[in-house]
This record gives structure tokens, C-alpha cells and sequence, in this order.
């Protein structure tokens, strides 16, 4: 038996063996007794490190409940199904498609309302053009500070900034400014 | 950090999964990974090593017939370490029972891990060789060089990992996997002739 063996049986002991490796070891112990032999010493000599008490199975122990497992009845459990995700296939996607359609319709609904369409409408009245913008900017220099403010609000937010107007309807973000110009 | 029981743990379902469709050869393997664990086990509560083995395999056939109710609920090694204590408790109560006048009941067994000496019942020629045994072990440690010393008492003294190990002795985790192992061998080389040619059981 090869030291590349012997550390894997000492590594396994320890836990710290990887699962196929252990796998592996595990299998080829069943037909070499020397493996299986090892890892008892290498156990029986960590107990006695442990607890001062040299415990050692037979070598022929593992061997000897084999023969008596042969005797036993197998075992033929029907196999575990892994949860197929295919039998929820098609459920899933009529549901999501309902549910898209649903939103959809009822999306329209409100964007199509009188009431959103004034609201819209305001809404676009109140943003100030680009061009206004960027004569705004060229003569930032001359305006007072509440007009350079409102300028910067209005640009870099999204929101609708007015001058006391009250009538706005839901889905405008509406934020109310004092204009003193 | 520590993931030994995981990779165990992982190992284990695979091979009970494999029992369960009819695999008995996975079973051999679980056997052979938990066999000395179980008899050291059993043996803390029945000191004679022949019968602690005897119960041991008693303890596993009864596991084999039982695996078809075990679920996984717990760890494998979990279940077949209550199977095993449930078996060696009702070896002693039964040999109670054939026995009024022996020492040793039940409740004594199940003081038995705070008070290994209860149930004492070695031969001398067993006691005296696991002392020889206990003694060359200990001489064989103090022989290795610092670091493999270092390495197998952080493992067996301290439980650590390999990777806390290496950490600890700050060397990388192969090295520390061949210091262990080389310890090991090392000790098992001097126990050899005992084991061989010496009176342990």
C-alpha cells in the first residue's frame, strides 16, 4: 500500500477528505482488508492519543457484517423523484401571461382617463422648453439667486415645479415653488 | 470556515441513498468509514473488547434493517450513534436479567462517559498490554520532530481542522495534511511489532 493511499486514509479519519476521493478510498477499501486495516490502527491509535484507551476492531469486522448483510432482505425502495419543474411549465406561464394582460388593461385604463390626460397636459405646459433652458443658462449670471435655484431645481429633477397653481391631478408629481420674479 | 462535517455528511447521504435502491455494497462502505468509531463507542459502555465488537455488529445489522425509515432528518452518523448506544444498553440489561448478581445495571451504563472505569471488567493481560500500547504511543510522540508533534496534538488534543491547523502553524493546508499523516505512520511504525507480536488481545 502506497503513501499517496495511506494519507488519504488518515485524511479521511479526519473528515478532510474530499466526497469523490472518499468515495473512491471507500470502494477500493471493500477489497483490499490492508486500507480498511489502516484506518482502524490510524483510529485506535487517535483514541488512545484521545483517551488513553487502545481500542482496535478486528480487521475481518467490516467482512464479517457483509456476509450477514448478503443474508438480509435488499432493499428496493421506490426512487425519490427530484420535483419535476415541467409539470409546472405550462401553469406558470398561462399565469404569467394572465397576469401581464391583466396590468396591461388596466395600465391602458388609466392612462387613457380624461383626468390623466389634463394632468398630462399641464404637466408638459409647466416643463420649460429645452431652448428656454439654455437661454436661461447664458444669462444665469444676471438673474437673481431664487431664479438660478428654480432653474437648477427644474433640470435636474424630475418633478413639476409651479407658482401656486393647486389644480393638479394624481400621477403628477407635483412640488410647489414661491416664484418672487 | 470548518466544513469537515458537510463533505462527511455529503458522502453519507450518497451511500444511504444507495442502500435504499437496493446498493448493499454502499453499506459495507459505511461500515468500514464508522466501524472503529462504533466499536469505541459500544466499548464505552461494554469494557470486554470481544463482546463491545459482537454489539457493534449487532448495532449495524440493526441499522441496515432500519434504513428504510431513515429520512435524513438527522446526520446519518447521528442515527447509527443512538442505534448503537439503544443496543449496547439493552445488551447490558439483558445480561442483567441472565445474571442477577452481576455489578453492573443500566443506570450505571448510563454514567459510563463520565466514569469510563465502571464498567472495568478487562482481563489483566488486556489492561497491562493497552498500558504497554498507551506507553509506546506516548514514547513514539515525544520522538517527532516539533512540527509534526505540533500538527497531530492541534488535531487530536485540539480538534482543529486541517485549515485552522495550517493557519495556526501558518504553512499551507498540504502541509499539514502530510505532517498528520506522517505522524500517524510514524507511530504506527513503532506500534507495529506490539500489534504483531505482543499479547493486545
Amino acid at each position: 500500500m502506497n503513501n499517496e493511499l495511506k494519507q488519504q486514509v488518515s485524511e479521511l479519519l479526519d473528515n478532510e477528505l474530499a466526497s469523490p476521493a472518499a468515495f473512491d478510498l471507500l470502494q477500493k477499501a471493500r477489497h483490499n482488508p490492508e486500507i480498511t486495516s489502516t484506518l482502524n490502527r490510524y483510529a485506535a491509535i487517535s483514541q488512545a492519543i484521545k483517551s488513553d484507551a487502545f481500542i482496535l476492531a478486528d480487521n475481518d469486522f467490516s467482512a464479517r457484517i457483509a456476509r450477514q448483510i448478503e443474508q438480509e432482505p435488499l432493499y428496493l425502495l421506490p426512487q425519490r423523484k427530484q420535483p419535476s419543474l415541467r409539470r409546472y411549465q405550462w401553469p406558470a406561464m398561462a399565469a404569467s401571461l394572465a397576469a401581464v394582460l391583466v396590468l396591461a388593461a388596466h395600465g391602458l385604463d388609466k392612462i387613457n382617463t380624461p383626468e390623466t390626460n389634463a394632468s398630462l397636459q399641464l404637466a408638459q405646459k409647466a416643463t420649460p422648453e429645452p431652448t428656454k433652458q439654455a437661454a436661461a443658462n447664458s444669462e444665469q449670471t444676471e438673474q437673481p439667486l431664487n431664479a438660478r435655484i428654480y432653474d437648477y431645481l427644474q433640470a435636474h429633477n424630475n418633478s413639476v415645479y409651479t407658482s401656486g397653481e393647486s389644480d393638479f391631478k394624481p400621477l403628477v408629481k407635483v412640488t410647489s415653488y414661491a416664484n418672487r420674479r | 470556515m470548518n466544513n469537515q462535517p458537510r463533505i462527511s455528511e455529503q458522502l453519507d447521504e450518497e451511500l444511504v441513498a444507495r442502500v435504499q435502491r437496493g446498493d448493499k455494497k454502499a453499506f459495507d462502505m459505511l461500515v468500514i468509514k464508522y466501524q472503529h468509531k462504533i466499536i469505541q463507542l459500544v466499548n464505552r459502555y461494554i469494557k470486554d473488547p470481544s463482546e463491545a465488537q459482537d454489539v457493534a455488529q449487532e448495532a449495524f445489522i440493526k441499522a441496515y434493517r432500519a434504513l428504510d425509515s431513515f429520512r435524513g432528518d438527522a446526520a446519518f452518523y447521528t442515527w447509527l450513534y443512538r442505534i448503537a448506544i439503544n443496543t449496547a444498553k439493552n445488551y447490558l440489561q439483558a445480561r442483567s436479567r441472565r445474571n442477577t448478581n452481576f455489578e453492573v445495571d443500566i443506570q450505571d451504563a448510563e454514567k459510563v462517559e463520565n466514569a469510563p472505569q465502571l464498567q472495568d471488567l478487562e482481563s489483566p493481560d488486556n489492561h497491562l498490554a493497552n498500558e504497554q500500547i498507551i506507553e509506546t504511543i506516548k514514547h513514539a510522540i515525544s520522538l517527532l520532530p516539533d512540527e509534526m508533534r505540533t500538527a497531530i496534538m492541534l488535531r487530536e488534543f485540539e480538534g482543529l481542522s486541517y485549515e485552522e491547523i495550517a493557519e495556526a502553524m501558518d504553512c499551507p493546508i498540504g502541509t499539514v495534511r502530510s505532517r498528520i499523516f506522517r505522524a500517524r505512520e510514524a507511530i504506527d511504525e513503532k506500534l507495529n511489532p506490539l500489534l504483531t507480536h505482543g499479547e493486545f488481545r
